[in-house]
């Protein structure tokens, strides 16, 4: 599914250039539940943003499903991004002005599914994540396991191969986290594949393969 | 998708209801003047186009040669010759002859002063004046009709019908009886053709010799044409030089020498009638199109201040939204997706604002309407291209305020709107000059407001050279033996105290009078000089002071046939030592040479926009004083009044009493100034209001964003003057800053404005100062106020959140 050769990423500010990711290859197959693990600031995230296509490498080559991720105009990988990809947050990222129910809809809008089809699929998500009664509460109502759970259903409900979640408990408390974390778990035994960051070991233990990340730089454990 | 896009609007318009309050209310008050002003505008620009063959009527304009070879363009014509271009252009299928007075009317005993419009027969035919009643192909053949326009009709005959009655008309010395053959609906607003009570032109002949219908002449009437469908102006013009020839030959010969370009002739549109001010005209009102220019102008300022305030919160409360976009970037939206968000919202914004700007324009429509003299109304459903205006203001306001946060905000990347590192908020160097914008145009208004109202201050308060308070003015309405009338007058008040002079005179002062001109000549020297008119007495009335020689006088009979006194301009201007006794001649009613008896001090008769001219009083011969000048005492000036209105009932039971204030007939004279004035101070008070209201919002959006910095700064043993004075710098620089490039501004456009006046003021620095000073207190007290709520909170309050 991924394949990265010679990953480099690097921030210059006037005649520094600062690495953030150094001469990375990762390749990642479907079904797969890959874990990064890694201090703060060993470029984790920014791997992760790349994989998502919200970030662009400044060198080095990544093929999505064989597609040359690194040579797609803009248009192309935000119609990649929108169909395949989904995303998970630490601090949940859901939009504060929509209700739960509007949050779960967005994507699908933002896809031109049509209205009876999105309304099915929003009520199944809803149902599946025990939330219907919650439906038209705004997310500063909801605990923060609660806005994760609806994070991780608006990022499902687009059906995507890929899910991406970067540190996806770091803001719940235990049993919120080991919730979202077998959510996570049984998305990925259903055939989706999870790519996640965490510096948490019990979290990587979810997954079936961790890298290590230090300082831009994938070494072996 | 777009209901999503509205839903989170009306969401974040709730939440932020103090930035919403901002934008809409500062684009509402935008969009109201924009709308009042476009009403204006469109009343001004399709000024008589209503009639339906306006593009084929057409006035005929006359052009003499003057002293020095130019052209001098007259709105005025022979009487003769609107029949004679009938006759001879067969291209010309319609003609009258236009012509106004002001003269007494009786119904059932009660008189009043009208206007009375004489026109031929053709009147109907060519303009779209619609009648109510009668028949408009026939309506003025006949010379014993009157038509009314509706509105006098009723104040006539209320709700009786008005065909058929008998109305007593003065026409010059006597009454004639008119029947009342046709009621006309009431004028459009812009026109510049109006009536009142319209007359066959034939009755020129009451008050005037009948061989002035045929004489070539005087220019005493204005004549409209209109010509043949298809007929091609410019091949109808080739034939006006024979024309000439044939009718005015005798007069170019006699006067002239035989100059065949002396005269000329021209068409000007209907349409064009209105926006000309170079040609002198009579009878019909003209504006000058710059008004019209200036207005548009300052509405799109207006608007332009509130869509930058809309765009500066926006970019400044996008600090706050970078999260939702990114996030929306994450979900798969576009760039495109995300424009349409933006421009959705803003337009969202710009229709409540439009519905607000709407009913603001309705409140204000009364004032408008009082302030600009016109009766505007917004007629949504009544014509289109105003509610298609309105409507595509609300676009155009919808599109440009969006466009910067649309095509700004969508460019970033997701990742780093998530991690929100991005700076902005009143940070932005695109908002600052936004601000820097705004107050420069507060600024400058500011400025020529204080010289405007400095101006009109001085020009109200200047010494004119005579005394004009308390003098009251009585139009003798031409009642017959003005002279016997002012004597009768004068015996009736000599007994009251409160009566302290009288006099007659021809002329009405002050009012943007233009006075009759006419050559003076004294041995070799010839020079233009205006004529007054009067009785004995005046000068004293007036308070106007004789510097050499005597004023005229009852015992010196001969004063009215062969004295006269002069001006100092005048005697200046023919270079005299000493001016009693000279003898000149002049062209006006007498040829014997006339002597000099005294000299008037120099008062300025006209505005203060020209200089003195030279001036020459005569005593008013041929008993037709026009006007009664009364000097009062300034107690009890009612009572007075009322005394007056008495013994004019007594003296003249048939005519109307009527009175003006010399003091108020001099202010008139400004009555434009006085009206731009208005519309500027106005404006500058809402641009202000605009302004402050966006620097407002801008200032509270920085605060919040600086409120950590705020913090820690305290926590670090700020203290709160500090913190204050430390944000409201900021901010005050942006002013200081507008101030520097308002005031070459300002300064150049007031004096181009201040040199249409020979008599004004200097600018002076200190109103800079002032405009300074005032604009940079407002937006101190708008900024300080929020700085040092912000510096007085609890720093643990700010940090906490961190």
């Amino acid at each position: 599914m991924i394949k990265m050769k010679e990953i480099t990423k690097f921030y210059s500010s006037g005649f520094v250039k600062t690495f953030v990711l150094r001469n990375i290859d990762l390749d990642v197959k479907d079904g797969e539940f890959l874990t990064i693990m890694g201090p703060s600031g060993a470029g984790k995230s920014t791997l992760l943003h790349i994989i998502g296509m919200l970030d662009s490498p400044s060198s080095g080559e990544y093929f999505f499903y064989d597609k040359p991720v690194h040579r797609l105009s803009e248009r192309q990988l935000s119609d990649l991004h929108k169909n395949h990809i989904g995303f998970v947050f630490q601090s949940y990222h859901l939009i504060d002005d929509l209700t739960v129910y509007e949050n779960l809809e967005t994507p699908l809008l933002y896809k031109k599914v049509k209205g009876s089809e999105r309304k099915g699929k929003i009520a199944e998500m809803l149902d599946r994540f025990n939330m219907v009664a919650k439906k038209d509460l705004f997310p500063n109502q909801l605990s923060g396991g609660q806005q994760q759970k609806v994070a991780v259903a608006r990022s499902i409900i687009i059906n995507p191969k890929l899910i991406l979640a970067d540190e996806p408990t770091g803001n719940l408390n235990t049993k919120e986290g080991t919730e979202v974390m077998d959510l996570l778990k049984e998305l990925n035994e259903s055939g989706t594949t999870i790519i996640q960051v965490t510096h948490s070991e019990k979290n990587a233990a979810y997954g079936q393969r961790i890298i290590n990340l230090v300082d831009g730089w994938i070494v072996d454990k | 998708m777009f209901r999503n896009y509205i839903k989170i609007s009306a969401r974040n318009l709730l939440k932020q209801k103090v930035y919403s309050f901002i934008n809409i209310f500062g684009l509402a008050i935008a969009i109201a003047i924009c709308i009042l002003i476009f009403l204006f505008v469109r009343d001004e620009v399709t000024h008589d186009s209503f009639h339906q063959n306006a593009d084929r009527l057409y006035r005929v304009n006359m052009l003499r040669k003057q002293d020095d070879g130019s052209m001098s363009t007259d709105s005025m014509t022979p009487p003769p010759l609107g029949p004679a271009f009938k006759d001879e252009f067969p291209e010309i299928v319609h003609m009258t002859r236009f012509k106004k007075r002001r003269d007494i009317v009786i119904y059932q005993g009660q008189s009043s002063r009208e206007s009375i419009t004489l026109a031929d027969p053709d009147f109907f035919k060519m303009f779209s004046f619609r009648l109510r009643k009668g028949d408009p192909q026939i309506v003025l053949e006949d010379r014993n009709s009157v038509v009314l326009r509706n509105e006098i009709a009723k104040r006539f005959f209320g709700d009786e019908g008005p065909m058929g009655k008998v109305l007593s008309i003065k026409m010059g010395a006597r009454f004639f009886d008119f029947t009342v053959a046709g009621v006309a609906e009431d004028i459009p607003q812009n026109s510049s053709i109006t009536f009142d009570l319209l007359v066959s032109f034939d009755r020129v002949k009451d008050y005037t010799p009948a061989r002035y219908l045929n004489q070539w002449t005087g220019s005493t009437t204005l004549s409209f044409v209109e010509l043949q469908q298809g007929a091609h102006v410019a091949e109808l013009g080739n034939k006006f030089p024979s024309f000439i020839q044939k009718h005015l030959g005798a007069v170019i010969q006699k006067y002239h020498g035989g100059d065949m370009s002396a005269y000329r002739l021209d068409l000007q549109p209907l349409e064009q009638i209105y926006w000309n001010t170079q040609v002198r005209s009579s009878y019909v009102s003209g504006s000058d199109p710059l008004y019209s220019y200036i207005l548009s102008a300052i509405a799109l300022l207006i608007l332009l201040i509130a869509a930058i305030n809309y765009m500066n919160l926006a970019i400044a409360r996008s600090a706050f939204r970078l999260r939702e976009i990114g996030v929306r970037k994450v979900l798969g939206a576009d760039r495109k997706k995300l424009m349409q968000q933006f421009f959705g919202e803003s337009l969202f914004f710009s229709f409540i604002s439009l519905c607000m700007g709407i009913a603001l324009a309705e409140l204000f429509l009364p004032a408008f309407n009082n302030f600009t003299g016109k009766k505007l109304a917004i007629g949504y459903f009544s014509d289109w291209t105003t509610l298609a205006s309105i409507v595509g203001l609300m676009f155009i306001v919808g599109l440009v305020s969006g466009s910067y946060p649309a095509l700004f905000l969508s460019r970033f990347r997701p990742e780093e709107m998530l991690r929100s590192h991005l700076k902005f908020g009143g940070k932005s160097k695109f908002s600052r000059w936004l601000v820097v914008v705004q107050f420069t145009l507060s600024i400058f208004l500011i400025i020529s407001t204080l010289i405007m109202t400095n101006q009109l201050h001085y020009l109200r308060n200047r010494d004119l050279g005579i005394r004009e308070d308390q003098v009251v003015i009585i139009p003798t309405q031409g009642s017959p033996q003005g002279n016997q009338l002012v004597d009768r007058f004068r015996n009736g008040l000599a007994p009251y105290d409160s009566v302290i002079s009288l006099a007659g005179s021809n002329e009405l002062l002050g009012n943007n009078r233009t006075y009759t001109e006419s050559v003076v000549s004294y041995k070799e020297a010839r020079i233009n000089a205006h004529y007054f008119f009067i009785g004995h007495d005046f000068f004293e009335t007036i308070g106007l002071e004789i510097v050499v020689g005597r004023d005229f006088a009852r015992e010196f009979t001969s004063d009215p046939k062969e004295s006269v006194i002069v001006n100092e301009t005048l005697v200046r201007e023919l270079g005299w030592d000493s001016a009693v006794g000279k003898q000149i001649k002049t062209f006006m009613g007498r040829k014997e040479p006339l002597t000099v008896v005294g000299v008037a001090k120099d008062f300025h008769f006209e505005s203060l926009h020209t200089q003195i001219k030279p001036a020459i009083f005569y005593i008013e011969p041929r008993n037709q004083l026009e006007f009664i000048y009364v000097k009062i005492s300034p107690d009890d000036i009612p009572a007075t009044l009322g005394l007056i209105e008495s013994s004019w009932k007594k003296n003249a039971p048939n005519f109307p009493f009527m009175y003006y204030f010399l003091d108020e007939e001099f202010h008139k004279l400004y009555r434009m100034e006085e009206r731009w004035k208005g519309i500027i101070r106005n404006t500058s008070i809402f641009a202000i209001l605009i302004s402050c209201l966006g620097l407002f919002g801008l200032s509270a959006l920085a605060i919040t964003r600086r409120t950590k910095e705020i913090g820690i700064r305290k926590v670090l043993g700020a203290s709160v003057a500090g913190l204050t004075r430390m944000v409201s710098m900021d901010f005050l620089k942006l002013v200081i800053f507008a101030n520097l490039i308002a005031w070459p501004l300002a300064y150049y456009a007031m004096n181009r404005w201040l040199r249409s006046f020979v008599f004004r003021i200097d600018i002076k620095l200190w109103v800079f100062l002032l405009a300074a000073v005032i604009a940079t207190a407002i937006a101190l007290l708008t900024v300080g106020l929020q700085a040092a709520k912000a510096a007085l909170a609890n720093p643990v309050e700010s940090l906490r959140y961190e």
